[in-house]
């Protein structure tokens, strides 16, 4: 049997076909070594090779042995949250909507719901890769989606139509990281760029000062994780300082002296009125002070008593109703079904950090870490809002949004978690470390 | 001299990574490092290693990675912390079993 037949029989069991590859180049290489070795010992070519073939064993068990070990898992934990989570968000939708007066919305939500559906299944068959190999392509998408939507109000969302649209800058600056990995300090600066470019495209496109300012903590500790990696191959330390110097200290100083010459008006009422809602009771503290005064009317299971929240629809309300949507719930039911929400929340949340924790994969983990901090991030900033404990602002939760845009998203960051699961025994890359030195002594007889 | 090849099955993960945890090597090495320290005892085929070695990485025991060699591209297993806490147990249980095989051994010869 020639080395050609021998891989071609072996690789011809493995199902998955993009394992092939570096299962064949590995056994060639393999083969080629050793007939090296029996032909340096005094025998021909021809003979060296074939010895060497046979000594590799059956290609046909090798062959499914190695099939059984890469072929594409399945999540059924994810894919049974995703669904079941989906269902329900769209029933407190119903509930929260007030559909039954509204019946023209109930189609509206099912096509949402479908094309979540056909978005995660979209990115669980996509190869992930696509995403390092046509990073800035998609961030050109992203951006140019994100105008498109900005302008959008037709589907009565307004300018927060795009709200979580823009986080997918993040994942995208995960690939952007991986097509710079090895390139030195150079890479890295572009990197810092990038990430510059990000935020700021979060920010001037579709954004607010808030949603940017996520997307760049996001990416700084991508960035962090990809130096302490060793993506760059620079020096850690100096490059992780590097970091934390012009890219956090640098634009916090920024921030500061532009308060102080110019003012920020607006945030420092907004962050005033959050630590003292009394102050401004009437104005910029109303909502922190409505907060209060919801949660005093809770209870366990139920009602609320006379909650203004009951009475309001997630259609045709007040903007800030959708990242309300678990007070409103909690009003409605009572504080166990919210905290039913929350463990649905605190579940995804574990899973996406359970794929992230196992990855072997270089892309694949950075990607997976892009999206569980996408998810963790909304989940926690959205329940410290809903309990005023964080400055309100707009986020919207997973599966319990009337947004189109935001069940995208999140069905894109849920499906691209499944990918990278499914792929997990696929897909074995290099993963950019070397030996610090390798010294090779070669004595040659002349 | 020939050895029952099911006395070597269950403890090739264990020589693998015992391998590994004095250097990272590619497959063929570990062959030839195998072969050379147990004196032509332990001659593994590389239909047995390369799955091994597959699956050893798909548990975190190892990771890989592509490195240039003489101008030679090779793909170069590595022992994890996982790998090496594995190779603990693994190498008390089988001082353990050793122990005991020799005291009935010596039992049986005295």
């Amino acid at each position: 049997m020639t080395k050609e037949a021998f891989i071609q029989n072996v690789t011809e069991q493995i199902r998955c076909v993009r394992a092939r590859d570096g299962i064949a180049r590995e056994l060639s290489d393999h083969i080629t070594d050793q007939a090296a070795a029996y032909e340096e010992a005094g025998e021909a070519h021809e003979a060296a090779v074939d010895r060497a073939v046979q000594e590799m064993g059956d290609p046909v068990e090798v062959g499914v042995e190695l099939d059984r070990i890469h072929r594409p898992q399945i999540d059924y934990k994810l894919i049974g949250m995703a669904f079941l989570f989906h269902i329900a968000g769209f029933f407190i939708i119903w509930l929260m909507g007030d559909f039954s007066n509204h019946p023209q919305y109930i189609a509206r939500q099912c096509v949402v719901l479908l094309i979540s559906f056909g978005v995660m299944a979209g990115m669980y068959f996509l190869d992930y890769s696509f995403i390092a190999r046509y990073a800035y392509g998609i961030l050109v998408f992203v951006t140019i989606s994100l105008f498109i939507s900005s302008m959008v109000v037709s589907w009565g969302e307004g300018r927060f139509v795009g709200i979580m649209l823009r986080y997918l800058y993040v994942p995208v600056f995960a690939g952007i990281l991986y097509r710079l990995r090895k390139g030195g300090y150079r890479a890295l600066l572009w990197a810092m760029g990038m990430q510059i470019v990000s935020a700021g495209l979060a920010y001037r496109v579709a954004g607010t000062l808030f949603t940017a300012g996520n997307i760049y903590v996001m990416c700084t500790i991508l960035l962090v994780i990809a130096v302490a990696k060793g993506w760059f191959l620079v020096d850690k330390k100096r490059a992780i300082g590097v970091i934390l110097g012009v890219l956090v200290i640098l634009p916090a100083a920024l921030i500061i002296m532009k308060g102080i010459f110019s003012g920020y008006g607006f945030q420092v009422q907004r962050l005033l009125a959050w630590l003292n809602p009394e102050r401004d009771a009437g104005g910029a503290g109303y909502v922190y002070q409505w907060l209060r005064q919801e949660w005093g009317m809770v209870r366990l299971v139920g009602a609320a008593d006379n909650s203004p929240l009951l009475g309001d629809s997630l259609i045709g309300g007040p903007f800030f109703t959708e990242p309300f949507i678990l007070l409103q719930l909690i009003c409605k039911y009572g504080i166990l079904a919210g905290a039913a929400l929350v463990v649905a929340f605190a579940a995804v949340v574990v899973r996406a950090f359970q794929i992230a924790k196992r990855q072997k994969n270089q892309l694949g983990f950075m990607l997976s870490v892009a999206s569980f901090m996408v998810i963790l991030l909304n989940c926690l900033e959205g329940i410290l809002i809903n309990t005023g404990y964080f400055l309100v602002s707009s986020m919207q939760f997973p599966f319990v949004t009337y947004s189109a845009c935001t069940a995208m998203t999140y069905a894109a960051l849920i499906g691209l978690l499944l990918s990278i699961y499914r792929n997990e025994r696929i897909v074995s890359e290099e993963t950019f470390r070397r030996p610090t030195w390798r010294l090779t002594v070669k004595w040659e007889k002349r | 001299m020939a050895i029952d090849k099911s006395l070597i099955s269950g403890s090739t993960s264990m020589l693998i990574l015992r391998l590994l945890e004095e250097k990272d090597m590619y497959g063929y090495e570990m062959i030839e490092t195998l072969q050379k320290k147990s004196e032509n005892v332990f001659v593994l085929k590389a239909g047995t290693l390369y799955p091994l070695l597959h699956s050893l990485e798909g548990k975190n025991y190892l990771t890989s990675y592509e490195d240039e060699v003489n101008g030679k591209q090779r793909k170069y297993y590595s022992i994890t912390k996982a790998g090496r806490k594995y190779l603990r147990s693994r190498m008390e249980e089988w001082q353990e079993y050793q122990t005991a095989v020799v005291h009935v051994l010596g039992v049986m010869v005295g």
